[in-house]
């Protein structure tokens, strides 16, 4: 790589002019940006709020629907406001089309709050700012239930007029299938009735931040990767940038039952930093581009307060760190992969990640019933899921729990879109399943199981609609890998491995029946075990994995200290709706994976 | 606040917007700026239908009607935007408020500025997009085709999944500063069904999306699905390993369409992260390179009546037709009116909507043909689950799925387990042997033409069980 002259000088006139700001200060700020006036987000476009009139719609829509034949029906209404803070691609540039090759001379980057308009048409964000694109999505939807079939109907509009249409239409969608198919059964069951509900997620509104406040620590934020860059290893041309994600949620929610309730969520979550590092050719290093979501501890699902009080100096220099080690392998050694079967210590991140992807996506009720093939896939529960109940599915370490009720997780809520309560259940325990994720007409499907165990036959408030224009869909809660009873670490796993391989984090790849998979370590390294010692770095190791073996293989799982959160998501449904859930995991170790070669062709 | 204006009635189109409707809201809109310099607006006003079905019996069948309208507010050239989906008075004035608000209170100068002449008429194609029948296709009709589709598979003892859906879409761009007011109304008919056996041991697969409904054979789709599902019951493992390949369109489609995304001169990712880019050297590309096989071409054309798209993207600038791959060598990589003015391209840039065509010169052979003049070899419906590894080669990896058989001495000999592969498109497009007659595949969203190919030496890297 060589650098032009013209961008050597960029960069260190950037230097330069930064050296004298500390870090996290708001007084650069202060002095070039004139006051702003206390103009809120909130009160400008979230005006329509107010969930007794969004209730009163809910109701009205109701009548629609039975008036028109349903036997039950359900309705949500939601605002969703949400603002996404991007910056531009800050880095020292070398003449790209003219487009990014000013890096300003003040050095640090500004804030705007909105988008920019670039001149030649396109939306675009300039390299020293920091955007963020409000979005404000309302939606209306309406489900109705007619002689074992089910018809929606949703739109944008919150009007008497509409109400009345969407219920109508919901009706005869359900009709129209009723009186062409054939008999179908569905029983959904007593739930206990949630009336006149209120839920606020503790914390503070994102949206009712004074607009100077959120300024000054989104501009201490925006130093993160700057500080990033400003280190002399840094790639030039790399775009390193950070994201903020704001959300906040009002969803309203009544049934022909009676129940009815309304509730509030937010979501405050950094979301992304990324630097590239230079790495030392001739000593062996790599570049390293670090790329990574924010940890998920402290969990996302918090008020404003959780951005506030970010340690942010503490944090930029762990995720530097981090990215530095990875890049640092000529201390490590490099060595090509041999392939053959090892004994696996999984990371706890990585952990999480084989849970989320090969048990949690697996115990799926619809999937493994076959609701999913056409989309999202199968699971190696089916196809007949009931088989599996009762068995040992993996080895007697490994205890699973669902639940929808840990305090901050982004799965986490007061009551699903069937008005269910949300619950924690076991879906695992000493390697045998005992249960699924369901919803009301799921939990129906296993009731023999239930009743064989004195088990309650009833939803485990997995229905989950992404927005009131979405028809609910069964959606992963958050998971938990359970701890073992000894205080073990990651440390004492490697310690006790003779000849294996460690794995931090990375990513499953897994086929449409979860059934078999590849584990990739990006952007983290695999790493040789010898004799309870790290070695060199694997370049190119993945495991190949069939997720049943996995789990019967599991020969040792983490205590209570070293548990991680993490986060995942799933995109499943025709039409498609995304999902988003927390998974907390121990380390744990694997024996007899097979190790292979990820980037070799056959 | 203004909380009672909620109530106040919106217009409501049960289906999309129409023009006249659209502009008298885009006229109010612009009402509300004041102060000068440019607002921009991109509406898009949307109908879905759709009925999806599992286990032969539909699971649900909805209308879903939504508009997402962007403003974008400019003022001495400093500009933001916003994204909302409610279009009554009051939040429109409430939005415009805001982003006027905000822009003055950053003042930002831009570093380089660039004169837009605005669009002649003639710079825009005007494909036929819109199809009263796919419109027509409601909850009552589509309760009817599913029944149809159902009774097949459940006759033969088969469970079958699947989705019908239809959208209808009004597009539209405003840009006043460019005497710009761009409106375009489209469909989409999508359809795709999976048939299994009730053992788990056999799936078949098939789908295809298309503007028009009537170009859609559902009964044909399904005949196909249903013998896919048949004839790959019990499926036997063979050893992993390097094939001679019969990939079907779809899954030529499902290896081959990430390079669409890649044409480009400029873009988010480190030049030495494009194929098409030569890492050493900063904008020069491998223009002019023989890349691919030279029988193939690949090229797009907003008036191909099998491909039709949008003939503008969100900025308003047109899709003009264009030949990104000609006799296998790169011929054009996408830029913007932009790039086009600078490097004297031009006044209209050539943009790359992804939609596409592939095809090859020469005698076309079908997939029988294929089959007989293969020795050994394997036969791939689609691919899922497909992650690029490396982005220089596009090396991918993913699975193959929904039928999968083995060729042997000009005959298909039998179903074999799945496999993971590992392999880059623009492999596999330098070792063709034979290329079948271009035909739609299941994108929705996007248009794309593809052939079947047979090609040599694919790689799969391992079994995968999984059904």
């Amino acid at each position: 790589m060589t650098l032009s002259r013209r961008a050597l000088l960029q960069y260190s006139a950037l230097a330069a002019g930064t050296q004298f700001l500390p870090f996290s200060s708001t007084r650069y700020w202060r002095q070039h940006q004139s006051r702003t006036t206390d103009v809120l987000l909130d009160d400008i476009i979230a005006g329509h709020i107010d969930t007794e009139l969004m209730l009163s719609l809910a109701r009205r829509a109701i009548e629609a629907a039975t008036a028109a034949g349903a036997t039950y029906a359900d309705v949500r209404l939601t605002h969703t406001l949400s603002e996404a803070y991007t910056s531009g691609n800050i880095g020292v540039y070398e003449g790209d089309l003219g487009r990014r090759s000013d890096f300003p001379d003040r050095g640090v980057p500004r804030i705007t709050i909105g988008g920019t308009v670039t001149p030649g048409g396109g939306v675009g964000v300039r390299p020293q700012d920091i955007a963020g694109i409000p979005n404000l999505v309302i939606g209306f939807g309406v489900r109705a239930f007619v002689r074992g079939y089910w018809g929606f109907a949703s739109s944008p509009y919150w009007s008497d007029a509409d109400a009345v249409r969407l219920g109508q239409d919901a009706a005869t969608q359900a009709a129209d299938n009723a009186r062409a198919g054939q008999p179908r059964a569905v029983d959904l069951g007593k739930i206990p009735l949630v009336q006149h509900g209120q839920w606020i997620q503790p914390g503070i509104d994102p949206f009712a931040v004074p607009v100077d406040e959120k300024l000054d620590v989104l501009q201490s934020l925006l130093e993160l990767p700057v500080q990033g860059h400003r280190s002399a290893d840094s790639i030039l041309g790399f775009p390193g940038g950070m994201s903020l994600s704001l959300w906040r949620e009002t969803r309203v929610f009544a049934s022909s039952e009676g129940a009815s309730y309304s509730q509030v969520r937010y979501q405050c979550q950094p979301g992304l930093f990324q630097v590239g590092l230079r790495g030392d050719l001739e000593r062996g290093e790599r570049d390293v581009t670090w790329s990574t979501s924010w940890p998920a501890d402290p969990l996302p699902a918090r008020g404003w307060e959780a951005v506030r009080d970010l340690d942010q100096d503490h944090m930029v220099e762990t995720l530097l760190a981090r990215a530095r080690a990875e890049r640092n392998t000529v201390d490590l050694g490099i060595k090509p992969v041999e392939i053959g079967k090892y004994d696996i210590v999984f990371g706890a991140p990585a952990a999480a990640g084989l849970v989320y992807y090969t048990l949690g996506v697996a115990t799926e009720l619809d999937r493994a019933m076959g609701y999913e093939a056409n989309a999202s896939g199968t699971s190696y529960f089916g196809p007949d899921p009931m088989q599996y109940l009762g068995t040992a599915i993996a080895s007697p370490h490994v205890n699973l729990t669902a639940d929808r009720t840990t305090s901050h997780a982004v799965a986490t809520a007061k009551w699903d879109d069937e008005g269910m309560p949300c619950s924690a259940f076991p879906l695992i325990k000493n390697g045998i399943l005992v249960d699924y994720q369901t919803t009301r007409e799921q939990a129906h499907w296993l009731e023999d199981w239930y009743t064989k165990n004195g088990m309650p036959v009833q939803s485990h408030a997995c229905a989950v609609a992404e927005t009131a224009l979405d028809c609910p869909i069964q959606m992963s809660p958050n998971f938990t890998l359970e701890p073992g009873a000894e205080a073990i670490d990651v440390n004492d796993l490697i310690r006790d491995t003779e000849r294996g391989v460690y794995f931090s984090s990375g990513r499953a790849q897994v086929d449409q029946q979860v059934k078999n998979g590849m584990y990739r370590s990006e952007p983290s390294i695999p790493r040789e075990i010898r004799n309870g010692k790290l070695g060199p770095v694997l370049i190119g190791a993945g495991v190949l994995f069939s997720s049943q073996e996995l789990w019967k293989n599991v020969v040792a799982v983490g205590g209570a200290a070293s548990a991680q959160y993490t986060g995942q998501g799933e995109t499943k449904g025709e039409p498609s709706q995304s999902g988003q859930c927390n998974v907390r995991a121990v380390p744990m170790k694997v024996k007899d994976c097979a190790i292979v070669d990820t980037t070799r062709k056959a | 606040m203004q909380r009672s204006d909620v109530r106040r009635e919106s217009p409501t189109f049960t289906q999309v917007w129409p023009q006249e409707a659209w502009q008298a809201l885009a006229t109010r809109i612009f009402t509300m700026a004041k102060g000068g310099g440019e607002t921009r607006l991109n509406f898009n006003s949307d109908w879905l239908g759709f009925t999806r079905w599992a286990r032969n019996r539909v699971s649900v069948s909805g209308d879903r009607n939504n508009n997402t309208l962007t403003i974008g507010r400019s003022l001495n050239s400093d500009g933001q935007y916003l994204t909302l989906n409610t279009v009554d008075d009051a939040a429109l004035q409430q939005a415009m408020q805001y982003l006027e608000q905000t822009i003055t209170q950053h003042r930002h100068e831009y570093l380089t500025h660039f004169q837009e002449p605005p669009f002649q008429a003639d710079d825009y194609l005007h494909p036929t997009l819109w199809f009263d029948k796919t419109v027509a296709l409601d909850g009552g009709p589509r309760a009817q085709a599913v029944q149809q589709v159902i009774s097949p598979a459940e006759q033969a003892g088969m469970v079958s999944a699947g989705y019908l859906a239809v959208t209808a879409t009004g597009v539209a761009v405003d840009r006043p500063a460019l005497d710009m007011e761009l409106y375009y109304p489209t469909t989409e008919a999508q359809f795709s069904i999976t048939v299994r056996n009730p053992q788990g041991t056999g799936s078949g697969w098939a789908g295809v999306n298309w503007n028009d409904w009537s170009r859609i054979d559902i009964a044909q789709l399904t005949t196909t699905a249903l013998h896919k599902c048949l004839t790959s019951r019990n499926p036997v493992a063979v050893e992993p390993g390097r094939y001679t390949t019969l990939l079907e369109p779809q899954a030529v489609y499902d290896l081959t369409h990430v390079i669409m995304g890649f044409l480009s001169w400029d873009g988010n990712f480190r030049r030495r992260d494009f194929p098409f880019h030569d890492e050493s050297v900063p904008i020069r590309t491998k223009i002019g390179q023989q890349l691919l096989d030279t029988r193939l071409m690949i090229r797009a054309d907003p008036m191909d009546p099998d491909l039709g798209f949008v003939p503008f993207d969100s900025n308003g600038e047109p899709y003009r037709p264009a030949v990104w791959f000609d006799k296998g060598v790169l011929t054009h990589l996408s830029y913007e009116r932009r790039f086009a003015v600078q490097q004297g391209l031009g006044n209209v840039g050539l943009l790359n909507s992804g939609c596409f065509r592939l095809e090859g010169s020469g005698p076309t052979t079908t997939v029988d043909e294929m089959i007989a003049t293969t020795k050994r070899g394997i036969l791939v419906t689609r691919f899922n689950q497909i992650k690029v590894l490396d982005f220089p080669s596009l090396l991918e990896s993913g699975y193959t799925r929904d039928g999968l058989w083995l060729i042997e001495n000009g005959k298909i000999s039998k179903p074999i387990k799945n496999f993971q592969f590992t392999e880059s498109p623009l492999f596999s497009l330098n070792n063709v042997e034979q290329i079948g007659v271009p035909q739609r595949v299941f994108c929705p969203g996007s248009a794309a033409m593809v052939p079947a190919l047979k090609v040599r030496d694919f790689s799969f890297t391992a079994l995968s069980d999984a059904v």
